[in-house]
């Protein structure tokens, strides 16, 4: 759906390159099996402690973009995956399809762009915990150190 | 009086295509720069965009495109679409856009929309520039087929003639959202700015207006004998062109309501918009005036120069919508009063996704173009068949998700009524009768990136 580029290493492709090459640009991830209850951890500096479901949904959704000191949430996600689709239909209470064609309808309207996602679990962890007011979610055996569980309630 | 035709080749909203780029670039650029600069600042440049390649086909009747029941592959959008975050709270976004559909757009590379978002609060942001016009539920989001299972969505409610100038305003704009704890959350955006039309010399606009213009031929020719002291119906006028023409909207606000309600996937949402709109034109025919001399006739020209202001009294829509699992089911109504002329339509529509590669859907769409004489009693009256008074449109869709990144649809429409149809002239309608019943297949492949 979208193309992420750095700090503008990959800024120099051309314009007549992107829309004609556009079939050559999407592949497919590598993504984790779960392995465990699904997991919502945070980096530490976030105060709550608890996060209710309805809270849960409009930060993965977008529509909520701070905490509640007014620092940014940024929010992060599974690329696919059983953790993933979990998350999606549990949480946010959609199909991972429905989830996609919402943001993709975010990204098509200039509205917003989808959470930074990633295709590994531990690489996902360790984004939320060196990334301030970073939310995210693993299968229960991939939490770590350095990030704090919240309790969905 | 001899006028040079005006070509505006960019659009009165669009842009060079290098300013369009260095514009794109300055975007790129100016993340770049920050993300180098630290946390506390967007690092991403985000680009996405589309490809789309789509056939049409009429059985009978010229429809969205002229000379449809010929086929046309003039049916193309090629579109790059670039978002940042240069600073906290502040995104940038805008929209190049290529686009073949008949008569318009050829390819052209304009600025679909183009602004920049500050999200002060979740419940209050602010937006300027060129930005996606809240109407319906759908138009938003129209240019983008994998947001839905049809090709086209339903005419009734989002006429494709018209696509050009309600997809963006431009001018300034407030949203937000607001939870409103158990009764769900209410998405609002209040606006308030002018319209583009992208090239009034093409397209709907000069259609509309030309066949206007060939029912006041008889007219010209009245008065080019009331100037010349002749009896009437001795001059016969043939009209031949529009130039110089020019559509704006001097202002134009409004805004859009959706209620998410505590039911999972059920939406209710309204949307008005009201304005002004203003055309100016000249209307060019030919004359012929018999004579008494060695040719037995002459030829002279006749200027008519148009300048029609009307108010566009209320643009209204209302929708409804429920999302279950895989079921989408949607119904909307539309309105709008511009000058003395009062349209309404509305549909219903099923989309199913039974697999991560096929999803079907169907909509029953109807249009009627004046809502005082949804049976054509006024038209019969005219002279003209009554099933002009209304467009019914039961249409049946088909789409492949072949890859996460390509998909392809096909599509057919049973129409009945032919409101909706390319513009003609009174006595073309007359000479030629449209057919009543009639289909339109079309297909369309979309990669996106």
């Amino acid at each position: 759906m979208r193309r992420r580029l750095g700090s503008g290493g990959a800024a120099a492709t051309s314009l007549g390159v992107l829309l004609i090459g556009v079939a050559l640009i999407f592949t497919g991830s590598g993504v984790q099996a779960a392995s465990g209850e699904i997991v919502v951890i945070a980096n530490p500096d976030v105060t709550l402690d608890d996060i209710a479901p309805k809270f849960l949904e409009r930060i993965y959704l977008g529509k909520r973009t701070r905490w509640d000191d007014d620092r940014t949430i940024v929010p992060v996600m599974l690329k696919a995956g059983p953790t993933h689709e979990e998350f999606v239909e549990t949480y946010l209470e959609r199909s991972v399809h429905r989830f996609v064609t919402y943001w993709r309808q975010l990204v098509f309207t200039g509205k917003g762009v989808p959470p930074k996602s990633f295709g590994d679990e531990q690489a996902l962890v360790a984004y939320v915990a060196g990334t301030a007011g970073a939310i995210g979610y693993v299968s229960e055996g991939n939490v770590a150190a350095g990030v704090k569980i919240l309790r969905v309630r | 009086m001899h006028r040079i035709r005006r070509r505006n080749h960019w659009g009165s909203a669009g842009h060079p295509l290098a300013v369009c780029i260095c514009g794109l670039w300055a975007l790129v650029f100016a993340a770049g720069v920050c993300g180098a600069t630290g946390d506390s600042f967007g690092k991403d440049v985000y680009l996405s965009g589309f490809v789309s390649q789509g056939y049409l086909n009429t059985s009978d009747n010229d429809f969205l495109v002229p000379r449809s029941v010929n086929g046309t592959a003039e049916f193309f959008d090629a579109a790059l679409i670039v978002s940042a975050n240069p600073l906290d709270r502040l995104r940038v976004g805008m929209q190049l856009l290529a686009r073949n559909f008949g008569d318009t757009g050829n390819d052209r590379v304009i600025v679909d929309w183009a602004y920049g978002d500050y999200r002060w609060r979740d419940v209050l942001g602010f937006r300027a520039g060129k930005v996606k016009m809240p109407y319906g539920l759908y138009n938003e989001g129209r240019d983008v087929d994998a947001l839905r299972t049809a090709v086209f969505l339903p005419q009734s409610v989002y006429p494709e003639k018209l696509r050009d100038f309600v997809l963006a305003y431009q001018g300034a704009g407030a949203y937000g959202s607001l939870e409103l704890g158990a009764v769900g959350e209410l998405d609002y955006h209040g606006y308030g700015g002018t319209l583009s039309v992208p090239d009034p010399a093409q397209g709907f606009w000069s259609d509309l207006y030309s066949a206007q213009a060939k029912d006041f031929e008889a007219e010209v020719g009245r008065q080019v004998d009331r100037d010349q002291g002749l009896p009437e119906g001795t001059s016969a006028a043939t009209f031949q062109e529009i130039t110089s023409p020019n559509v704006s909207f001097p202002w134009i606000w409004g805004g859009g309501l959706i209620w998410n309600t505590p039911l999972s996937g059920l939406r209710v949402g309204s949307t008005f918009m009201n304005g002004r709109f203003h055309y100016r034109s000249t209307l060019r025919y030919s004359v012929e005036i018999p004579t008494t001399g060695e040719l037995n006739y002459q030829v002279v020209p006749y200027n008519i120069d148009v300048d029609q202001t009307q108010n566009i009294d209320n643009f209204f829509t209302a929708s409804l919508e429920y999302t279950l699992d895989d079921l989408q089911l949607a119904a909307e109504y539309h309105s709008s009063k511009v000058g003395a002329d009062e349209t309404d339509g509305w549909y219903a529509q099923a989309n199913y996704r039974f697999t991560d590669l096929i999803s079907l859907g169907t909509y029953y769409a109807v249009a009627y173009g004046d809502k005082n004489d949804r049976h054509g009693d006024a038209l019969e009256s005219g002279g003209l068949p009554r099933y002009y008074a209304w467009q019914k449109d039961l249409t049946a869709s088909a789409r492949l998700d072949l890859k996460s990144f390509w998909l392809l649809k096909v599509e057919y429409h049973f129409i009945d009524g032919v409101n909706l149809t390319e513009p003609r002239s009174l006595s073309e309608l007359l000479a030629e009768p449209l057919e009543r019943h009639w289909g339109m297949f079309t297909a369309k492949t979309t990669f996106l990136f």
